[in-house]
């Protein structure tokens, strides 16, 4: 996992010159993107439901449950995630990134299959494209009073889970299944910076490739003790067998005598580089999942998850454990229109912010609404969806620094979702 | 951002909801009502003019399956017979949209097989073991049935897909086009695997002994000639006939047969068993 602690480490390998640090929000907070037409509308409480492609993801024994001999499901979502830094740069300025992206974030299919069903899905269950593109002016440094600080920054980051599964019943009640997902990450950074003296300059480029393969089994459980009531668990980690980090830094830097002599921007009018490789595998925790749904009637439907995440060290950053939970209502108004609504948290998993420390990993805790209203033809549903996720929390963004910042965070969801009736 | 105490509160009312979902687990479990069936699937089961064709599509497909396992019959005065006995009976079926084709088929297994949309079949070795005409008219009164209550139609969701606009996004989202027409495939060959290999439930069976046997009192033949024939080849069983696994015999069914005909009335119905008729166009 390409976190801020491996990306400043690669920094201060090749450089000591002052920077930013590299802010990743997806390795800070678990549920990045909701996945599932139905799913997303109901908070991502759907352990206990998984009766259709989404639950593939959520908890393959529930597709034993789906209706229909073959189903699939698709879903396009835009995404946008706003961070705003509060007082940076000596408590002068804001500085604000946003990441957006448009992509497919889920296919699946299901159908019966021997004694059971069969699937394949894929999903992305992360997915960032951050930008920074900010100047600023009069800017205090180590090096003097810069008249311009100039960032650009760009981090691109997807995460990539798809594998078959296989659901089958254990007797009338009990559901047992599994999916084996092939885990791939791959990211981008670049982080482009200019310094402007009056009578000279430093420009530092910094480009990270980050990519990880792996697998992440999920094994899930479903029991239906009654006609209308669900319990759902699934339990999976993610284990990593290659991974590979690779970081470019470029330095033109300024003539000041601060730098080091081996300080790669002690470079006059030479333009510096450097290449650093880091090949140590990440840590992902363990991953629990449980489930309740209440099968009112036909048209209703009440559901509620939580989400347990290990404790884990993955490449010297602290992971807290966390516990999520989330809660979704789904409303038949007649045979041709359901609307759904839904609740969720999304807790930081680094450790809070002290006072008198570097270094530190951001923290802010999210509390998030999602809804979605669905048309249904004969054979096919068509669904729009939203989620809405906010908190506030600290972060040092300047890596060096014990100054802390006031971190205020939004993440907006737009989803477009299909199934598809054989 | 709300503060921590809320968010343990909220934490709080999420494991409450677990905890009830946990107290109406004592409730009896009914397989026979499936809870997680959603409205819109209920209200979507009315069938239309473009289910019918694609039934009738999706069936001449199965009968092509069947043809290819079984040599047609090069007995043509045999074949009009049978067309004969099944048309009468179908003239009393429920579903007037569908045109019936009967046709004999080379085997000396007892059965017969029905693909949606009105193709039936009957073996040579099903035509030997009647010992009349109401009793040949029973079996294709059974096959008939599973067309009329649309059985393989249900159990394999066959039904038009529908191309309007929600449905026409769908296809665009979802990747490829190409994999509806390889689920139909898949969907025939399961068909095939419920004539061949697993059989109807036994619910539909019941029920096809049921219509069957109302199909043949109201073309006028012995309504106990399809039970008669059931329990006749069900003792021959392990003696001189074959039957495979399509139509699983049971006491419970004859059983359920006689009770029907007893609450039916149909057991002093004065039927025809065409004895002669039969005779003339079998050789056993």
């Amino acid at each position: 996992m390409l976190t801020n602690k491996n990306v400043w480490t690669l920094c201060l390998a090749m450089s000591t010159s002052s920077a930013v640090n590299t802010s990743l929000a997806d390795d800070y907070h678990y549920v990045n993107l909701l996945v599932g037409d139905r799913a997303n509308g109901m908070g991502g409480a759907y352990t206990a439901i998984s009766d259709d492609p989404a639950g593939l993801f959520y908890n393959p024994a529930g597709i034993v449950h789906a209706q229909g001999s073959s189903l699939s499901g698709s879903m396009n979502t835009f995404n946008q995630t706003t961070i705003t830094y509060r007082k940076v740069l000596g408590g002068l300025h804001d500085w604000t990134r946003t990441s957006s992206s448009l992509l497919p974030n889920y296919f699946g299919v299901i159908q019966p299959w021997g004694w059971g069903m069969i699937g394949f899905s894929y999903a992305v269950p992360n997915a960032s494209g951050e930008d920074q593109d900010e100047s600023f002016d009069n800017i205090a440094t180590g090096l003097g009073t810069a008249d311009k600080f100039i960032i650009n920054y760009n981090n691109d980051d997807k995460t990539y889970n798809f594998g078959p599964s296989f659901a089958m019943k254990l007797s009338d009640t009990f559901s047992l299944g599994a999916t084996l997902y092939l885990h791939q990450r791959q990211q981008q950074l670049i982080d482009n910076t200019l310094l402007i003296f009056s009578n000279d300059r430093v420009w530092r480029n910094n480009y990270i490739e980050f990519e990880e393969r792996g697998i992440k089994p999920k094994l899930g459980l479903m029991w239906s003790p009654s006609d209308s009531v669900s319990l759902g668990m699934s339990l999976s980690k993610i284990t990593i067998f290659s991974s590979e980090i690779t970081g470019h830094q470029s330095c033109l830097g300024a003539n000041a005598a601060s730098y080091g002599v081996n300080d790669l921007c002690a470079s006059g009018d030479v333009v510096n580089h450097n290449i650093t490789t880091i090949e140590e595998k990440s840590e992902y925790p363990l991953h629990l999942q449980f489930g309740s749904a209440w099968f009112h009637s036909n048209a209703l439907l009440l559901s509620a998850d939580l989400s347990y995440h290990s404790a884990h060290t993955s490449n010297g950053n602290t992971r807290e454990q966390v516990i999520n939970f989330s809660g979704g209502i789904e409303y038949y108004f007649n045979s041709t229109w359901a609307l759904r609504a839904g609740i969720f948290s999304d807790y930081a998993n680094t450790p809070k912010i002290s006072s008198g420390e570097i270094g530190q990993e951001e923290h802010v805790d999210l509390m998030g609404l999602s809804g979605s209203i669905s048309r249904f033809t004969r054979n096919s549903s068509l669904t729009i969806g939203f989620n809405y996720s906010s908190g506030t929390g600290q972060a040092q963004i300047i890596s060096g620094s014990s100054e802390i910042q006031e971190v205020e965070m939004s993440n907006l969801g737009l989803s477009l979702a299909a199934s598809y009736l054989y | 951002m709300l503060t921590k105490a809320v968010n343990y509160y909220l934490l709080a009312a999420t494991v409450l909801a677990l905890a009830f979902s946990c107290g109406c687990a004592n409730q009896q479990h009914d397989p026979d009502n499936n809870p997680r069936l959603r409205l819109n699937a209920i209200g979507h089961d009315e069938k239309t003019a473009a289910d019918v064709k694609k039934e009738i599509s999706f069936g001449r497909n199965v009968a092509g399956r069947v043809l290819s396992r079984y040599q047609l019959s090069q007995n043509s005065p045999l074949n009009q017979y049978i067309n004969l006995i099944g048309t009468s009976l179908t003239a009393n079926a429920a579903r007037t949209e569908l045109q019936f084709y009967f046709a004999v088929i080379e085997s000396n297994q007892v059965n017969a097989y029905s693909a949606p949309g009105g193709y039936i079949f009957i073996t040579t070795g099903a035509i030997q073991a009647a010992n009349n005409e109401a009793e040949l008219a029973g079996i294709l009164a059974h096959e008939i049935a599973h067309v009329t209550e649309r059985h393989i139609v249900n159990a394999l969701n066959i039904r038009d897909v529908s191309e309007d606009s929600s449905a026409a996004i769908g296809k665009m989202i979802r990747a490829g086009g190409e994999s509806a027409r390889v689920a139909f495939s898949q969907v025939v060959d399961k068909a095939m695997a419920i004539l061949f290999e697993s059989g109807f439930n036994q619910r539909d069976e019941f029920e096809s002994d049921r219509v069957g046997t109302l199909l043949l009192a109201m073309a006028g033949y012995d309504a106990q000639a399809l039970k008669n024939f059931l329990h006749r080849t069900h003792q021959q069983t392990h003696t001189k006939h074959h039957r495979n696994s399509t139509h699983p015999t049971s006491t419970d069914r004859l059983a359920a047969l006689d009770t029907f005909i007893a609450e039916e009335q149909l057991t002093n119905l004065d039927g025809v068993r065409n004895q002669q008729r039969f005779k003339q166009h079998v050789n056993q």
